[in-house]
């Protein structure tokens, strides 16, 4: 097997683990939502970090920071579209919601994304599953350039780093993590929708 | 290992690797000219103001943001609503739409029916799963009917009397890209119409034009700013001459003979329909009515009166 052969197979194999929707708790269960899709083939993530003060200097978070941390993950498109595809917007409280709307109040897109504010089980578990779908799609696993198209912001009142994804493995983030919302009774239902519709057209 | 290590190390890595989007100097902001305060008339009558942002790409690095609003006045026929309609064409359409110079309305039916693009039942209620484009507006009815309070449809289109009063207007916010096709040529055509929901005419407020293009990097290469289409509905009553927007363009997009919208005939008039009948008028008329009470009063018979001093000479 090639060197990009074996890198395509781990992917495939680290994009199947991607669809669970895993709860720190113990209490985690296999969703099959994205595991019927196919494996990313050889996707890179692109990350970016910076700091609420702007000195460039990143305090990134660990994906399972305390509950009374305020925290917001944010979703958006970033592939074609003519019209504006608003975020989704998935905060451990309506204040933390709020504040992350401070912060992004110049952001063309951001200030009318859709509001979702989970409960501390179901936080936790879309941060898990994010934070897994990074580690596991390293770009040195990969020299594909495929054009990412879910971005996907972690925001504490500290700092800000955001994640981008291709088509494929967005796909599959973004089902699992639905599952999680799903899963915690996180309200208005399907929230993340529209950007898996998206994703999944493109 | 911490997460901020992975984080640094999969930038390192990428920047190494070459992962596009790592070490790519800043696109060149491009901006191109918007509208200020631009009083938009109706049959001769100021009937409110218009704003639309310079469209750039500063924000949208594979296209372009703009934003705007009408805000209307008293002068507005609170039958009608004011409502944005835009037409798109491009070289790069998605989802099976016709490519240039072929226009399609926005929202096209391959855009997604969910949370941001919602639909209005014929009871009035609306419905995340039900695809149907049943009115040819930007926003549909249901986003337009939005309150301040329900942030996830956080548009107000809905223009009253009463909405004048408590400051609300019809926004407008586009944000299209196309970050995947490269050499794209995207333009649009953005009407501003007051749509009476009874007969469904559309009357014309303004029209103009905007659009992007990108390069063989996908990133914007060039914007075109608003055009105004023909001229304003002034006091020359010709109206704005919208390219796009026509009867043909609302028929063949299905909008006409769709049962499921009441009154199904779309009509497009420059002639706007959109005021309420001018103080001048209306008084006139009560003067008239005033005048004929008092003729009518004038005219009895003075017989009646006139025995008032017999009665008392008696």
């Amino acid at each position: 097997m090639s060197r990009d052969g074996a890198g395509i197979a781990v992917l495939i194999a680290l994009a199947l683990s991607l669809g669970a929707c895993e709860q720190r708790s113990g209490e985690g269960h296999t969703v099959t939502g994205a595991d019927s899709e196919p494996a990313p083939s050889g996707h890179a993530v692109l990350v970016k970090s910076t700091a609420p003060d702007g000195s460039g200097q990143s305090t990134t978070p660990e994906a399972a920071k305390p509950q009374n941390v305020e925290r917001v993950l944010a979703f958006s498109y970033l592939g074609d579209t003519d019209r504006p595809v608003f975020p989704t917007l998935v905060g451990n409280s309506q204040a933390a919601i709020g504040h992350f709307l401070s912060a992004h109040s110049k952001d063309p897109l951001i200030p009318h994304g859709l509001q979702v504010v989970a409960t501390a089980e179901g936080m936790a578990a879309i941060a898990n599953v994010l934070k897994t779908a990074e580690e596991k799609l390293k770009p040195a696993k990969s020299k594909e350039t495929a054009q990412p198209l879910l971005s996907v912001s972690d925001w504490s009142a500290t700092a800000e780093r955001t994640a981008q994804f291709p088509a494929l493995a967005g796909l599959a983030l973004l089902r699992s993590a639905a599952q999680c919302l799903k899963k915690s009774d996180a309200k208005p239902a399907g929230s993340l929708d529209a950007l898996i519709i998206l994703l999944s057209r493109d | 290992m911490s997460y901020r290590l992975n984080v640094h190390k999969l930038l390192v890595l990428s920047i190494a690797l070459g992962v596009p989007g790592q070490l790519v100097a800043a696109p060149t902001v491009y901006t191109g000219t918007g509208i200020t305060n631009e009083s938009i008339f109706c049959m001769g009558v100021d009937v409110g103001t218009l704003n639309m942002t310079a469209p750039t790409n500063a924000t949208r690095a594979s296209g372009l943001s703009v934003s705007g609003s009408f805000v209307g006045n008293n002068n507005l026929n609170p039958n009608d609503i004011v409502m944005w309609v835009q037409l798109i064409t491009t070289n790069q359409p998605y989802g099976g739409q016709p490519a240039s110079p072929a226009y399609y309305f926005d929202p096209a039916p391959s855009d997604p029916v969910n949370t941001n693009y919602v639909t209005l039942n014929a009871n009035g209620t609306h419905t995340a799963t039900a695809r149907a484009l049943q009115y040819p507006f930007y926003w549909n009815v249901a986003e337009a009917n939005q309150t301040a309070t329900q942030q996830s449809y956080n548009y107000t289109n809905y223009q009253t009397v009463n909405a004048v009063t408590s400051n609300r207007n019809a926004v407008f916010s586009d944000s299209p890209q196309r970050a995947r096709t490269p050499n794209a040529v995207w333009d649009a055509e953005l009407d501003l119409v007051c749509w009476n929901p009874t007969t469904n005419a559309l009357g014309m407020l303004w029209s103009g034009t905007y659009g992007f293009s990108t390069g063989a990097n996908m990133l914007t290469s060039a914007i075109r700013g608003i055009t105004q289409n023909g001229t304003v509905n002034g006091a020359n009553y010709s109206g704005p001459t919208p390219v796009a927007l026509t009867a043909a363009a609302l028929t063949a997009a299905g909008f006409n003979n769709n049962a499921a919208v009441p009154g199904n005939n779309w009509s497009i008039t420059s002639a706007c329909n959109c005021v309420v009948p001018e103080p001048a008028v209306i008084y006139s008329l009560l003067s008239g009515a005033f005048m004929l009470i008092v003729v009518g009063l004038c005219s009895k018979p003075k017989g009646h009166i006139a025995q008032a001093p017999n009665t008392l000479a008696a």
